[in-house]
Formats: C-alpha cells, sequence, structure tokens
C-alpha cells in the first residue's frame, strides 16, 4: 500500500513536470509544424534567471519565478523575430527548423555555461517539509508542482477553446491558408504560439530545478521525456501530451521502484517503442492538428 | 545513361581526392596537424554518410553518434577485454552498427520524419544514461574495476593499429593512411548510394510518394536499407576514431558533438555529394582559429549552424557550384558584347 | 462610376514560375463576374493573387478607393473574400465553428447571428448539421460551408472558386442557386469555372483566361454569339 502511494505521489510529480514541459513543444508543433530543439533550454533560461532573481538581486520570490517566465517567452520570442519567421516559407521548413534550432540550443546553452559556470546551484523557489498519506512523507515541493501545472495547462487549455486568441491559433493548425483567408494574421499568431510555449517551457524548468538543481545541461533530461511523450499522445496533440505524460510519469515511477531509478526511463522507451511498431500514428491517433 | 555519366566523373573525382590526401603526409610533417587532418578525415565521413541519411535518403535520423559510438566501443572492449587488435575488432565495430541500425531502422524508420528524429534521439540519450550510470564490475583491468561498458570513464588505453612499434616516431603516419582508407571507403559508398539505383528510388521516393508506391516502391525498405548501409560506414569510422585515439567513451555522445556534424553538412551544403568534404574542412578551419580567441567552440558552431541554415541554405559548395554556373555563363555574354548586333 | 477593384498590370506566380502576365481588370460595384477557361491558365492564381495568398510581382491593385495592402489577413479583413479550390475548411471544427471563422475579423456581434441565419436559411442542410466536424461531411455539404464561411464574412467582393468542382449535377445546381441569390447590389461577385455553360445564367461578364493572359472578353450575349472562339479554347 505504502509502495502504491510512494509510487503515485512521484509519478505524478514527475508526469506534472513532464507535462509542462511537453505542452510548449506539442503546441508549437501542432500550430507551424515547428520541432524546436531549443525547447529545453527555454526550460534552463526560465530556471536561471529565477535562480539570479532570486538568489543573486534577492527578489521577492513571486517577481523572480515571474522574471523566469519572462525571459522564457522573452528568448522565445526572440527566436522567432530573428530565425523562425524568415524561414517560414522554405519548402524544407521541417528538417531545416530543427538543425536552426539545434544551432540556437547549443548556442544559449555554451552562453549559461560561460556565465553561470558548471555549478550546480540549488533553486530558492521552493516550498520546505512535509506532509503525510499513510506512511508515505509527501513533500510540500511536490503538491505544489502539481498544482502550478494543473493550473498552467488548465489555462493554456482554456486559452486555446474558449478564446478568440486560441480560435485563431487553432485555425492557424489545422489549415494556415484558410485561416489568413478569414483574417488571422497567421505571422503573429505564430509569434504568440512561441511566447506561450517559452513560458510553459520556462514554468517546467523553474520546477523542475526546484526539485533536482540547476545546471547548463538540465533541460535534456526532461526535453528527451517530452520527445517521447509527443511520439506517443501524436505530436500536436496538447491534450493528449497532458495525459500522456502523467501516465508515463507514474510508469516510470513504477519501474524505477522495483527494478531500479537507471531503468525507469530506458524500459519505458522500449515500451513505447513496442507500442509504435503495432500503432505507428501514436496512441491518440494521427491527425497533426491541436486537439485541446 | 546519364546518371552512370553523373556516377563516373564523381568517380574521377574519388581518385583526384584520394591523390591529393595520400601526398598531405609528405608535405604536412609535424605531428600535431597531421592529427587534426586525421580528425577532419574521420568527421568528414561521419558527415559524409549523415549526409546521405538527411539529404537524400531523407531520414532524419539524429542516432548517428550512436553508430559512431558502436564501432568506438566495439573496438575498445574488445581490446581492454579481450587484447584483440583493432585490425580484427575495427570490421566487428561495422558490422554491429549495422546490425543495430537495422533492428532501430524496423522499429523507428515507418514512422513520420519528426518522430523518426525524437525517436533516434532519445535512444541515443537512453544508451548514453544508461551507460554512465552502470557501476557493476564486469572485469577488473590495471587494478581498477570497469563495468561491461566502461562507465562514465570508457575504454582507454588499449592495443593501436601497431605502428608505434613498426614506424617509431612516425607512427602517425601509418595511423594517417588507415583513416584515409576508411573515408575514401565511406565517401565511395556515399557516391555509389546518391548516384546509384537506391539515389534514384530516393528521388522518385521525394518527387511522389503516391508514383513511387504506384510502383511498388517500399519507402520504409529504402530507408532501413539506407540506414543499415550508413551505419556500417559510420560505425567503421567511429571503430578507426577508437582505434587512433585509443579512447572510446560516452563523451562521444554529447550533443555538441552531433551539433557540430550537423553543421559541417549544412555548411557544405545539405543535398550536395561533396559538401561534407567541404563543411568538415571549413568546420575544423574554423573552430581551429577559435582557438585563439578562447573557448568559445560551441558558442560559435551554434552561431555559424543559425547564419547558414538563414542565409545561405545551399551551404559553401551552392556557392562554390553557383560561381562555377556564373562563370561559365559570363564566357558567352563576354563575346556577346564583342558583337553588339546580338542581344 | 468607379469600379469596386481595379487591378493593372498584375503579374504573380508560384516561386520561380510567373503565371499571370500582367493582367487588367475592373470589377463593377454589384456585378458577378466570371472567369472562365480550360485548367493550368491562370484562373485559380489570380484570386489567389487578389486575394492575398500570393504576393504581386508586378502591377498594382485599387480597391474601393484604396490601394490593397500586402497579405491575405489585411485584405480580408478591407472585405476582399476567398472562398477557395477544395473548401479548405477547418476539418477538426464543426460545420458552426467553421462558419463563425468566416467572420473572424468582425466584431459586430449582431450582425454576425444575423449572417448566421442567412447561410442557414439558404442551406438548410448545415442548421441540422451544426454541431458536426465538417470532416465527416459529405463532398456537398463541405462546398456548403466553405460558400456559407465566404458570406459570413461580409465581403464587398466574394470570389469563388470553382464551386461545381467535383460535385454530382443535382448539388452543383443547388450551389448554383444559392449563389445567384448571393448577388446583391453592394456585393461583387467573381466566378470561377472551367466550363462557361454553368455560369451563363449567373454572370453578367465574362472573361477568358488562356496562358496568364485574358484571351478574349464580354457580356452574356458576346458569350452567345461567340461560341465558335470560346471552343477553340475549351475543345468543344
Amino acid at each position: 500500500m505504502d509502495a502504491i502511494v510512494q509510487i503515485i505521489v512521484s509519478g505524478v510529480t514527475l508526469g506534472a513536470m513532464y507535462a509542462l514541459a511537453s505542452v510548449g513543444l506539442a503546441l508549437t508543433f501542432g500550430t507551424m509544424g515547428m520541432f524546436n530543439m531549443a525547447h529545453g533550454l527555454f526550460m534552463t533560461i526560465g530556471a536561471y534567471v529565477t535562480y539570479s532573481a532570486a538568489a543573486v538581486l534577492n527578489l521577492p520570490l513571486g517577481i523572480a519565478i515571474l522574471a523566469g517566465l519572462t525571459a522564457g517567452g522573452a528568448v522565445g520570442a526572440l527566436m522567432h523575430l530573428v530565425i523562425v519567421r524568415f524561414m517560414l516559407d522554405r519548402e524544407d521548413f521541417r528538417t531545416t527548423i530543427m538543425v536552426a534550432t539545434a544551432g540556437v540550443a547549443i548556442l544559449l546553452q555554451d552562453l549559461i555555461l560561460k556565465y553561470y559556470g558548471a555549478y550546480p546551484f540549488r533553486q530558492p523557489a521552493q516550498i520546505e517539509g512535509t506532509f503525510r498519506i499513510g506512511n508515505v512523507a509527501v513533500p510540500y515541493q511536490s503538491l505544489a508542482i502539481l498544482v502550478t501545472a494543473a493550473v498552467l495547462i488548465g489555462a493554456t487549455a482554456w486559452l486555446l477553446k474558449k478564446t478568440r486568441f486560441g480560435l485563431a491559433i487553432r485555425a492557424t493548425a489545422m489549415n494556415q491558408d484558410a485561416a489568413k483567408l478569414m483574417g488571422v494574421k497567421t505571422e503573429r499568431t505564430y509569434l504568440q504560439v512561441i511566447i506561450i510555449a517559452g513560458v510553459l517551457a520556462a514554468a517546467a524548468g523553474i520546477l523542475i530545478s526546484s526539485m533536482a538543481s540547476l545546471s547548463p545541461g538540465m533541460g535534456t533530461n526532461p526535453l528527451i521525456r517530452a520527445f517521447v511523450i509527443c511520439v506517443v499522445a501524436g505530436l500536436g496533440s496538447v491534450a493528449g501530451a497532458g495525459m500522456t505524460a502523467l501516465a508515463l510519469g507514474v510508469m516510470e515511477a513504477a519501474i524505477g521502484y522495483y527494478f531500479g531509478a537507471r531503468f525507469g526511463f530506458p524500459i519505458l522507451l522500449g515500451l513505447v517503442i513496442l507500442v509504435l511498431i503495432f500503432r505507428p500514428a501514436g496512441l491518440f491517433g494521427k491527425a497533426e492538428v491541436i486537439r485541446s | 545513361m546519364m546518371g552512370s555519366g553523373v556516377l563516373t566523373r564523381h568517380l574521377v573525382g574519388l581518385i583526384g581526392f584520394a591523390a591529393l590526401m595520400a601526398v598531405v603526409p609528405f608535405f604536412v610533417t609535424q605531428r600535431y596537424f597531421l592529427g587534426e587532418i586525421v580528425l577532419f578525415m574521420i568527421w568528414a565521413s561521419v558527415a559524409i554518410q549523415w549526409n546521405v541519411l538527411l539529404g537524400h535518403a531523407g531520414v532524419f535520423s539524429l542516432g548517428q553518434m550512436l553508430f559512431f559510438a558502436i564501432g568506438a566501443y566495439s573496438v575498445g572492449m574488445l581490446g581492454v577485454f579481450y587484447d584483440v587488435t583493432p585490425w580484427l575488432s575495427m570490421p566487428v565495430g561495422a558490422v554491429v552498427a549495422a546490425v543495430a541500425a537495422f533492428i532501430i531502422g524496423i522499429a523507428c524508420l515507418r514512422l513520420t520524419m519528426p518522430y523518426v528524429a525524437l525517436l533516434t534521439f532519445a535512444i541515443v540519450f537512453m544508451v548514453d544514461s544508461l551507460i554512465r550510470t552502470d557501476v557493476e564490475c564486469f572485469m577488473s583491468h590495471g587494478g581498477r574495476c570497469l563495468p561491461l561498458f566502461g562507465g562514465g570513464q570508457g575504454f582507454s588505453g588499449f592495443d593501436d593499429l601497431g605502428f608505434r612499434k613498426l614506424l617509431k616516431g612516425k607512427w602517425i603516419v601509418g595511423n594517417y593512411f588507415v583513416v584515409l582508407t576508411v573515408l575514401l571507403l565511406s565517401l565511395l559508398a556515399s557516391i555509389v548510394v546518391i548516384h546509384g539505383r537506391l539515389g534514384l528510388a530516393f528521388r522518385a521516393l521525394h518527387d511522389s510518394r503516391v508514383y513511387a508506391a504506384a510502383r511498388g516502391m517500399n519507402r520504409t525498405r529504402f530507408h532501413v536499407v539506407a540506414f543499415v548501409v550508413t551505419a556500417f560506414f559510420t560505425g567503421l569510422t567511429g571503430a578507426v576514431y577508437a582505434a587512433h585515439f585509443r579512447f572510446a567513451g560516452p563523451s562521444l555522445f554529447e550533443f555538441p558533438t552531433l551539433v557540430i556534424v550537423m553543421a559541417m553538412i549544412v555548411v557544405g551544403g545539405l543535398k550536395s555529394t561533396w559538401g561534407p568534404i567541404v563543411g568538415a574542412a571549413a568546420m575544423m578551419l574554423l573552430i581551429e582559429f577559435a582557438k585563439g580567441w578562447g573557448d568559445i567552440q560551441n558558442a560559435l558552431v551554434g552561431t555559424v549552424l543559425i547564419l547558414f541554415v538563414l542565409l545561405l541554405p545551399k551551404g559553401l559548395s551552392g556557392v562554390i557550384s553557383a560561381g562555377v554556373e556564373k562563370m561559365v555563363k559570363a564566357e558567352p555574354s563576354r563575346t556577346d558584347q564583342a558583337s553588339p548586333a546580338k542581344q | 462610376m468607379t469600379p469596386l477593384l481595379s487591378v493593372r498590370g498584375l503579374s504573380s506566380g508560384y516561386r520561380h514560375q510567373k503565371v499571370l502576365h500582367g493582367l487588367d481588370l475592373d470589377i463593377p460595384i454589384g456585378s458577378v463576374t466570371a472567369v472562365i477557361g480550360p485548367n493550368g491558365h491562370g484562373k485559380s492564381t489570380l484570386l489567389k493573387a487578389i486575394a492575398g495568398l500570393l504576393p504581386s510581382w508586378e502591377g498594382e491593385m485599387v480597391f474601393d478607393g484604396n490601394r490593397l495592402p500586402a497579405g491575405a489577413p489585411d485584405r480580408a479583413r478591407r472585405g476582399v473574400v476567398l472562398v477557395p479550390q477544395g473548401d479548405q475548411l477547418f476539418t477538426a471544427m464543426t460545420v458552426e465553428e467553421n462558419l463563425l471563422m468566416g467572420a473572424f475579423a468582425r466584431t459586430d456581434t449582431n450582425a454576425i447571428k444575423a449572417n448566421l441565419d442567412e447561410v442557414f436559411e439558404l442551406f438548410p442542410r448545415l442548421r441540422e448539421r451544426r454541431t458536426q466536424r465538417t470532416e465527416s461531411l459529405s463532398g456537398g455539404e463541405r462546398r456548403m460551408v466553405g460558400i456559407g464561411r465566404g458570406m459570413m464574412a461580409n465581403g464587398k467582393l466574394t470570389m469563388i472558386d470553382e464551386p461545381s468542382l467535383g460535385l454530382a449535377p443535382l448539388i452543383v445546381e443547388q450551389i448554383y442557386d444559392a449563389l445567384g441569390k448571393l448577388a446583391r447590389e453592394d456585393r461583387s461577385i467573381i466566378v470561377v469555372e472551367e466550363n462557361p455553360s454553368r455560369v451563363a445564367d449567373v454572370a453578367s461578364a465574362f472573361l477568358l483566361m488562356d496562358g496568364g493572359h485574358f484571351a478574349w472578353t464580354g457580356n452574356a450575349d458576346d458569350l452567345r454569339q461567340s461560341g465558335d472562339v470560346l471552343k477553340t479554347y475549351l475543345g468543344g
């Protein structure tokens, strides 16, 4: 019984972080067919800026977190304005944008390494203490992560489904030309989508660093998880990504508990590949559109 | 018929390149520079194979360094655990890489482009973290406990190609020619693939998937064949890397390494035949010069990659061939000026 | 009277291929113009260039007294509406959501509601299917959604690309009935069709397109009298 509670608590915490990490990735891919290799660096930047604002500048935690989120969105916007914008009309956009964002990733990672060094700083944005479910000690931080992820993903879903702004995004995702003909300024929509993805990634980065610590390469691990989640959910499915993330988080925690932590991800990946052999379109179907 | 003419032209080019590279050690004698050229040839070979997949077959694999590492680890493991000479373990490494590619290819290549990229990347990451976190003792070596895949340290200090005994101070020249042979094999294979029947199939698949399907061409099968062939030569290159440096470790999986090779392809010109060689040379020179400006290699590589994708998507080979075309066209236009009646 | 749309010297095309070669065109207010001619000679390209989906390489366009801005979104907001070939619906949205997307650039909520009723009156089938996703509709129903979505924009100029393409004759008739009702004093329409006989009753002016030029222009009477000229272009 305690084992199951333990698995669910750590699994859901993991899953919530992975969900936050993957929703932005799925959103950008679903809207513009852009696979962003620099998504992991958006997480890293969000985490480091929050750290700097709180631990170095001694700003209140709320403002520090806000600064981190803003930084994630700003880096996304910058990448769009300087690079992505000029590549959108290319025939082989899907391939070349991956190459270009890989370049952005390595550049940003190097800049962070140069500025902060490789020292694993402790993220100040966290809550101390635990409470108990049965015999299992649950950190308040786990609860905070779950709530933050749920709120942010819920807000994103609401934005997509219920607002005029979301309508424009969904229309653009389904048919770019038709959206333009309806008066949707798709170029601006793309910019907005990348900013949202940047903010969500930064939030994921802050949460992840609060559980582990800060390092220039901290984005890689969750990015790979996000990759796998998107593969299983079908790229572009935002709600699917959220659900898959939770499921995979719990599974990884269970495998880790029974077979050792280092096998959590490998066994999961093996299972995913096995599933894909029989369902090449992913678990949630094949359409590459946003179904929120 | 036209295709075989192109093939012949590239093969003549290959012979010329081979001759050029073969005389280099007679003029360049400093070990440092020869070592850098050896490294250039290794990365050029990896880039050549990756370009076949990325630029020609349309397979967006991010798993190339895995096959490179399989070749390297084969040499390292067989050398450390069983004292096998690299001459034997190199072909073994290439074959193991090809077999691994076959298994991964069958599992992943039915998916569409972005999924292939995601999965191959995830597989490399998984292998990397499994190797790094392995602490179980497989064999004691030199008073040190060594896990089966070498753990975070990897393998080093195993038997080399034997030129240190044979050629003494000039051992690197021996290694040079072994690496050159591998590069030439890799280049030959790429030329045959790109301009042979397989390349024709890739172009047919690229131009019209429906037509190709109607002709009974199976996209996945061609992709798996390309995946296995390129993995074989990438593995062979990894094996010769390990034999030259007497090292194989998880640092081969690092993201910057992948991006540097990617930059070589893009700088040289994606979809070209000789671009990766041009690109590898250009990137090696750039990195060499950048050493004088401090430790900025990765930031520089990233910037160059972005600039080329944005501004010169056809790479240096695109610039060169456009320049050649201009010169060819400029010739008759000059004669036009001489006879003003023509316009 | 100044025309609603006046095009002078328009050239456009795809990447490196020029398709339209310096076209002149005037669309009067409240008219129905038919662009006819064989496939692959630039009819759809013309509509896309006017709508702003394709950039103009040369020439200028004056619409409603102003030069048209670049880009489809801004032109849509000015009232240049294109119902594209193949419908281009938002497949994962419902019929009603698709129709409301047509009014995306508008803010006059009450008028939008009235417009929606108008569309449902014209195509009663769509009212029955309003909550259905468009991917589950028949070809004819999709065309109705496409045209209805165009109507929802309430533009001054509505361009419809091959409304009869791929539909059964009976449905084509229904669609053209609806198009006849669409024409109003304050709304100009351009219809593209390969075959002039379908549009003969609806349109007042005809433009025959061949190789990116207008090879022949005239009104309905001219069309009847110049049967021979047209045959050479349309192959009988």
